[in-house]
């Protein structure tokens, strides 16, 4: 993980189910126009796909902040998948906070018909979410 | 099954502090039905101790590996170079598994990762209950097929206590039936409630942990 003086190379992975985005489903996403960070976008079939350890893996090793992108529950295409993503993160959450590691780095969102600017200003989120933390 | 739960994470980080290279070890069996170290929950803490350790700003090597049964030796065999290779090993099998792998390796100091907690049952997808309190004196038979040593708070063997709330529910909690209640019940709805004043033999409690560490050797097939 990038400490609080590299904060200028964020690494955020944002998991989306490909339910939520519209248009192409397979997303390029680089950098923000300022190059404050980087996102890695990651296409699940269903946001629920994604397991807690997966999770903390990707926390422990690629990316310093994780936004699970999921359908809003009630149009979620499998009628749990939604539901379950966002325990996971919640869960995932309340493991970091009990090593003392910032439990903003991981955040779920919800939403439909999502366009790529729309996952650029997710990640700038969790980004920004994961930069006022680290200070 | 034997039933265990994760001790807290922070509390192994905390124990983990002074090693390099550990290898985080699961079973297959028991803790895997329970969700406490199978190879999910394998995957799950190593990632955490990892990032426990840095935040602390250790930087350890985390290894995984699963058993089939820790409680065997010889699957315990299987994962030696493994062990030789790493200064501490945290295992996430049940107090036996953990105890085997000590025996098996001696040299390596090994950490529990979780707490075995009983003989349960799963009665629902995340909820387990207690069943068996391995007293080694079985009276299921009598008290029809409810086991009042592992389901009564006082282990009774003749009746519920005077603490037996008027809803059936135990004494000291409000969503625990009393087991004596139930056996009660049961009886009745067989039409077999006289056999319940029925003078029973003395429970022999030498077998349970009373009588100290058991050890059982069956001839018939030891070798």
């Amino acid at each position: 993980m990038n400490t609080a003086t590299e904060t200028k190379s964020l690494n955020i992975a944002i998991l989306y189910c490909k339910n939520c985005i519209s248009g192409d489903k397979s997303i390029h996403l680089s950098t923000d126009e300022n190059g404050d960070f980087t996102v890695k976008p990651v296409m699940l079939p269903c946001s629920s796909n994604i397991q807690a350890y997966q999770l903390l893996r990707i926390l422990d090793k690629e990316a310093d902040g994780i936004e699970l992108v999921a359908c809003p529950g009630t149009s979620c295409e499998f009628m749990v998948g939604s539901c379950r993503a966002g325990k996971r993160v919640s869960y995932v959450r309340e493991l970091l906070e009990k090593i003392n590691v910032n439990p903003g780095r991981i955040g779920v969102s919800y939403t439909s018909n999502a366009s790529v600017d729309d996952l650029l200003e997710i990640a700038a989120n969790r980004a920004k979410a994961v930069n006022t933390l680290n200070q | 099954m034997i039933f265990a739960e994760w001790k807290p994470v922070e509390e192994l980080v905390e124990k983990l502090k002074g090693r390099k290279k550990i290898l985080v070890a699961g079973c297959a069996t028991c803790v895997a039905e329970c969700a406490a170290g199978g190879e999910k929950e394998v995957d799950t803490m190593a990632p955490l101790i990892s990032m426990g350790l840095k935040e602390k700003g250790i930087d350890a090597e985390i290894t995984t590996v699963m058993v089939e049964k820790q409680c065997e030796y010889e699957f315990l065999d299987d994962i030696d170079a493994k062990v030789k290779d790493v200064d501490a090993v945290l295992s996430l099998a049940c107090g036996i598994g953990v105890q085997a792998f000590a025996e098996q390796f001696p040299d390596t100091p090994i950490y529990p990762g979780v707490n075995t907690s009983g003989l349960t049952v799963r009665e629902e997808t995340g909820v387990w209950a207690s069943r068996c309190a391995a007293c080694g004196d079985c009276v299921l038979d009598e008290t029809f097929g409810l086991c009042p040593v592992a389901r009564c708070a006082k282990s009774l063997m003749n009746g519920p206590c005077g603490g037996t709330r008027k809803n059936g529910k135990c004494e000291l909690n409000e969503e625990t039936d009393c087991i004596w209640n139930k056996i009660v019940d049961r009886a009745e709805a067989r039409g077999e409630l006289e056999t319940l004043a029925t003078v029973r033999k003395t429970k022999n409690w030498s077998h349970a942990r009373h009588g100290g560490p058991k050890k059982i050797v069956r001839e018939d097939l030891k070798q």
